[in-house]
């Protein structure tokens, strides 16, 4: 087996890896390294255990009082969740959702089954997007020229602004929207219109679509966004597009691609070919990957085309400009090209070729003839109609609308603005001034969840609700129709965007009035029925565009070893509107397991070649601004180009987003592009907090894969990877053969390394965040990993996926050493862990061969960014409390732990004990519908089995019995619950010879070294 | 002392070349001091083992309630079920407190003029909370569910006493981890016919172990002693 790697130190066996490798916990980290050593401490301890004795005076219990309704609430009932069915919106995606609540609190969302499409999923920024709700940071009250002012006084304040309003017709009045998908929201935008007719709408949203959607408008005279059919395509070929990380039809796309990905299914394996400047999410699961600047994409594209056409008799040149060249690039030739082109000529209908959206128009309009050609427009390629595309602002592209905006308030055509969305100040390109223009207006009205850079610019600050605070309607480019209800009474003084514009042109109404105005045509059955399944009804939005233009492809090449920058939406933060969420901070990104930050990312051998190394300080000059901002060193990144993630580097940060990451919006020219970037080494360096090397197993065949001849040669090649003794473990193995055995399996060619199975796990499970200091001494809590590796080539090596969580061994190495028992098994096979048992001697960590079990070093609760002081009822109260809005987020079933004890998965035991309680009242057992761990339920890709292993109809049983089942190391005879199925992946043959990665055999060779490049 | 102090006066050159002597009672100062010792450990002892145990510290507990709802005549004399004001103890694991919109069920017609019925009326009208004193707290990293119970057999009587006889609720057993696994290990003498566990006053006519006995094979039970059965 070839080494396996997890980040270039790990490669060059660097000394600071091997720290991570040996030691479980870090030199230092049973240190107090703040001001207090140890033996300060036990003096502490001294004096404090003297003073106890005073304090123990009352030691009867604490006195609780119980609350009881005064009038009983429908539905709810103590201790149990009820779920609400309501919809979130994402820039163009809209999620279906169930929000659980426990007695009206808000704790955890869940993907709604019954939303078409998503099968009860959901993804990361839904999971996540439930503490957002309890922020402290969020704006409570109106802020009135930066002072806290009432929601009366901004309401009467309006009633004389709506009199002028209505005496100049709307003259002057300007409104910033984001990406609106609210139908009601049209409805009142048309009803403002007809009073005052004079109004202007704009629009802006850094992460959009405008290129593929402005670009197949000029060519079709259509307003279409692509839809790919993955579970009919056979071959796919992304040519730097990321579909399987964000935008409205991920989770079905995961879904689908994840489908074909099953190579025990009855359908072949698709094949997926990437050509992308970064590793992309989508990239890591691609059968070929290859790094290519996104300036040579259009040369990739173009060549292919004239392959494909010539193959096929195609005429081109009626259609485009483009003529063949000889294409040499660093991975790609026209050997790799024709190969590409061959497979797609083979699978005509049955193919895709998509684009990414930062790709720009020519390219998009490529593609959609490239998919004529293939005969897949309409067959795995569709298009859906753009929802209110009738809109004039949606109408110009999102830049030219910011444009629009900023030159009319500087040419003082504006005199009130109404900005709705987003942080437009953070965002837009600076080159266009809007902070400037914004001053220009005499009265700016800003509607936004937190106090931002925008914020300070303008006199009225209305603070924005959460989505589960009010109601909403949505309708997303599927079709589907949702009306969204809140879950919880607002907890700030704040408006809807409804409200507020409903404000501007009659009295106030609320936003359920509005709402439920606009539906009003429905029955109070159908409303009813609307709101209980999450959605209303599904419109069909397909449309068959076809050409009436030539595609003018410009054909300036450009100087090929200059450094090019893109910008791209990050996983964790978006386009920042949640960088103030402390969950997605800490997060480790799928690809760099950055947390904290982000950075410069920029391939090893451009690194070399300008001398740099991880944490170095470049400056990105270009002619109009320039970025101070650290490289990260990234392994299969694109030869001379850098990729730097927006949404950080707030200015006017609040508690957690302060001082976190660099703005890569600076870097934007008035096109919204980013052009001529000279790079400029500094001498300051930066400490990234990544967590790649943590946890490490060293080397030992952790991920395994085959491609699928091989995998139809040796059904069986996961098995034997590892030699395992003869000898008997030292125990007497119980049978654990009879009642609820429970296992997990996890399906490695499903997992895209999303992290919705960690923030679910995250918000189920009471874990805290323990801050960037934390992270760098290895002291991250969370209680599921995804681990990645790097295999092969370092300039293109494969990048393999492993979600690793506690395995509940059977025969456990950290029970055995636990000196007061406070991890044991129980007669169902789980490995639980007895909080008020653990005194904290870690033991249990260092026997631990997977590293997932986690200690609090301190009571992160208490140190979190947003901790409180507590009040003070006795001495030990000297301590600091979670927020008590932040701990309103607690799921009331797991306890929160205490600082100096050890915690890890328990297989979500809360949701199996009220599953098998909940059957055993039933006189029954439980099957798998009956129970979901947090993590399997948040899984788009349905890759984590989870149930009981004795149980032959379960879908773990059934994975447990696939060939392709394997344990991790099998060695040490540990009997491990979770098991693996194996990687399949399904690479051309015509290129294997050459991608080296490929070339593995079956028998382990233990490698002392890796192989040095 | 005082008369030490006058002599040492006058006798001041006397007494330099004299020894001091241990007055006699100092011997019997190690067998105090022995004495001593075993006394106050076994007053430590005493005071862990008996005084912090929870048979000390937790039965007995009688907290004054905000309203003084009297269990004795409610359930008692008038007969009144558990389940009709605790009506989710079979299926969930809380067994709810009642709202005051229950109460009202029979006291929009009894008893209004009484005090005590207005105040919950008034918690009624305003919708607040009547503020309950906890008696039978558990811990709170033990999770217990009153319906595994309640459904096993396990009557309310076991671990809350003759509710029905007492005019303020008094907590009567100890509610200890080792209370709750001596009934865990040995469930027979605790378990009574599914249909009678909320008759506090029931009263077999078999042998109660034969009973137990007898139940524990009919309803198919197996308590565990786990850690993970209440511990999570």
């Amino acid at each position: 087996m070839k080494k396996q790697w997890r980040s270039i130190e790990d490669l060059n066996n660097d000394k600071r890896v091997e720290k991570f490798k040996f030691r479980e916990f870090q030199e230092g980290a049973s240190e107090l390294n703040e001001g207090v050593s140890r033996r300060d401490f036990l003096k502490f301890l001294g004096s404090t255990a003297a003073l106890a004795g005073l304090s123990g005076c009352n030691i009867r219990k604490p006195y609780y009082k119980i609350k009881p309704y005064a009038r009983k609430v429908e539905h709810s009932v103590p201790g149990i969740p009820t779920f609400y069915a309501t919809s979130f919106q994402v820039n163009s995606a809209v999620y279906g959702l169930l929000a659980e609540t426990h007695e009206g609190r808000p704790t955890k969302i869940e993907g709604n089954p019954t939303y078409p499409n998503t099968q009860g999923s959901s993804v990361l920024f839904p999971q996540s997007s439930i503490i957002d709700l309890y922020d402290p940071d969020r704006l409570k009250f109106p802020l009135h020229l930066t002072k806290t002012g009432s929601m009366d006084d901004f309401k009467d304040w309006m009633l004389a602004k709506k009199r002028d309003f209505r005496k100049n017709s709307g003259k002057g009045l300007g409104f910033l929207l984001g990406h609106t998908l609210s139908p009601s929201t049209y409805k009142l935008i048309d009803s403002i219109r007809s009073v005052l007719p004079q109004a202007q709408f704009y629009r802006y949203e850094a992460v959009n679509d405008d290129n593929r959607v402005f670009g197949l408008e000029t060519l079709t005279g259509r307003y279409v966004n692509t839809k790919f059919d993955l579970s009919r395509a056979n071959v796919v070929v992304s040519l730097s597009d990321d579909f399987l990380s964000y935008g409205h039809h991920q989770v079905q796309y995961s879904r689908d691609f994840a489908n074909r990905r099953d190579p025990d299914n009855d359908s072949d394996l698709n094949r997926l070919y990437v050509f992308e400047e970064r590793y992309t999410v989508t990239g890591t699961k691609a059968d070929h990957h290859f790094p290519v600047k996104q300036s040579d994409m259009v040369h990739v594209l173009s060549q292919l085309l004239v392959l494909i056409s010539r193959k096929v008799g195609f005429d081109l040149s009626r259609f485009t400009n483009i003529k063949y060249k000889e294409l040499q690039l660093d991975f790609v030739d026209h050997k790799v090209l024709s190969a590409v082109a061959n497979d797609l000529v083979s699978n005509r209908g049955r193919s895709l070729v998509t684009a990414g959206s930062s790709l720009d128009e020519s390219m998009h309009q490529l593609v959609f003839l490239l998919n004529s050609i293939l005969g897949n427009n309409f067959k795995t390629v569709f298009y859906q109609k753009l929802p209110f595309s009738n809109y004039d602002f949606n109408k110009v592209r999102s830049i030219e609308s910011i444009t629009k905006f900023i030159s009319d308030l500087n040419n003082k055509k504006l005199d009130t603005v109404m900005i709705l969305d987003g942080d437009p100040v953070y965002s837009v390109p600076q080159e266009l001034g809007l902070k400037l223009a914004l001053s220009k207006a005499q009265d700016r009205i800003y509607l936004s969840s937190h106090d931002n850079q925008t914020a300070k610019l303008c006199n009225w600050v209305i603070p924005k609700l959460h989505y589960l605070e009010f109601w909403n309607d949505l309708e997303s480019i599927d079709g589907v129709v949702s009306i969204a209800q809140p879950v919880i009474r607002r907890t700030v003084d704040g408006l809807s965007e409804h409200e507020l514009l409903n404000l501007v042109y009659r009295v106030y109404r609320s936003d359920y009035a509005i709402v439920k105005k606009h539906w009003s045509y429905l029955s109070s059955n159908q409303y009813d029925k609307a709101i209980h399944d999450g959605f209303l009804y599904t419109k069909n939005t397909v449309v068959y565009p076809s050409f009436n233009k030539k595609i003018t492809v410009s054909t300036v090449q450009s100087s090929s070893h200059d450094i090019e920058v893109t910008l791209y939406p990050d996983y964790k933060v978006f386009d920042g509107r949640f960088s103030n969420n402390g969950w997605l901070q800490e997060l480790s990104d799928p690809l760099h397991k950055l947390t904290w930050d982000n950075a410069a990312y920029i391939a090893p051998k451009t690194a070399k070649k300008l001398s740099l190394e991880t944490g170095d300080f470049v400056r990105l000059q270009t002619d109009y601004a320039s970025l101070d901002i650290p490289v990260f060193i990234s392994p299969g990144h694109a030869f001379d180009s850098i990729s730097i993630p927006m949404g950080y580097g707030k200015e006017m940060g609040n508690r957690i987003e302060e001082g976190v990451g660099f703005n890569g919006f600076h870097l934007l020219n008035k096109d919204g592009a980013i052009s001529h970037v000279t790079l400029i080494k500094q001498s300051e360096k930066h400490q990234f907090a990544s967590t790649q090397d943590h946890g490490s197993m060293e080397g030992r065949p952790h991920v395994r894969y085959a491609t699928v001849s091989e995998y139809q040669a040796n059904p069986e090649f996961a098995q034997g990877q590892e030699e395992v003794p003869h000898d008997k473990a030292l125990w007497d193995n119980h049978k654990f053969d009879t009642g609820y055995q429970w296992g997990m399996v996890i399906d490695l060619n499903r997992c895209l390394s999303c992290n919705a199975c960690t923030a679910s796990c995250q918000a189920e499970n009471n874990i805290p965040i323990v801050g960037k200091e934390e992270v760098l001494n290895g002291r991250e809590m969370h209680w599921n990993r995804t681990d990645r590796y790097y295999e092969g080539d370092l300039d293109n090596p494969k990048v393999l996926e492993q979600p690793v969580s506690c395995l509940h061994c059977e025969n456990a190495p950290c029970e055995q050493v636990c000196p007061v028992a406070a991890t044991v098994h129980d007669d169902e096979g789980l490995n639980v862990m007895v909080y008020n048992r653990c005194v904290g001697t870690r033991y249990c960590a260092d026997n631990c061969p997977v590293k997932v079990r986690k200690f609090n070093f301190f009571d992160y609760h208490q140190r979190h960014p947003q901790a409180v002081p507590k009040k003070k009822y006795h001495l030990f109260d000297y301590i600091k409390e979670p927020d008590k809005s932040l701990a309103k987020q607690f799921n009331p079933d797991v306890t929160v732990r205490m600082r100096g004890i050890m915690e890890k998965c328990t297989y979500c035991i809360q949701r199996i004990k009220s599953a098998t309680r909940k059957a055993s009242n039933e006189q029954r057992v439980v099957k798998d519908v009956d129970l979901k761990t947090a993590c399997q339920q948040a899984c788009p890709t349905d890759g984590i089995a989870f149930g009981n292993i004795l149980d032959k109809d379960s879908k773990v049983y059934k994975w447990r019995k696939k060939q392709r089942n394997y344990s991790i190391l099998e060695q040490l005879l540990l009997g491990a619950r979770t098991t693996y199925l194996a990687n399949v992946f399904n690479p051309n043959k015509a290129l294997v010879a050459e991608n080296s990665s490929h070339d593995k055999r079956h028998h382990v060779k233990k490698e002392s070294h890796g192989n040095k490049h | 002392m005082s008369d030490m102090k006058d002599e040492n006066v006058e006798l001041d050159s006397e007494l330099e070349t004299k020894n001091f002597v241990f007055p006699k009672w100092v011997n019997k100062v190690p067998a105090i001091i022995a004495v001593s010792v075993v006394g106050i450990l076994m007053f430590v002892v005493h005071l862990f083992w008996y005084w912090f145990s929870p048979n000390h510290l937790e039965i007995g507990y009688e907290p004054e309630q905000p309203i003084p709802y009297s269990h004795r005549f409610h359930a008692g004399e008038l007969g009144i079920d558990c389940r009709y004001c605790h009506y989710n103890v079979e299926t969930q694991a809380h067994a709810n407190i009642p709202s005051a919109e229950l109460c009202l069920n029979c006291h929009s017609q009894i008893k209004q003029d009484s005090p005590y019925i207005k105040d919950v009326k008034d918690h009624y009208d305003s919708n607040t909370p009547i503020e309950w004193v906890n008696v039978h707290m558990l811990p709170e990293y033990a999770y217990f569910d009153h319906s595994r119970h309640v459904n096993s057999g396990v009557s309310c009587v076991q671990c809350h006493g003759r509710v029905d006889q007492m005019e303020v609720v008094q907590q009567v057993e100890s509610l200890s981890m080792s209370w709750c696994l001596d009934c865990h290990r040995n469930p027979e003498p605790n378990i009574w016919p599914k249909e009678h566990v909320t008759n506090l006053s029931w009263e077999s006519d078999e042998d109660p172990l034969e009973m137990g006995k007898r139940l524990v094979e009919e309803y198919h039970l197996n308590p565990k002693i786990e850690c993970s059965v209440c511990h999570r």
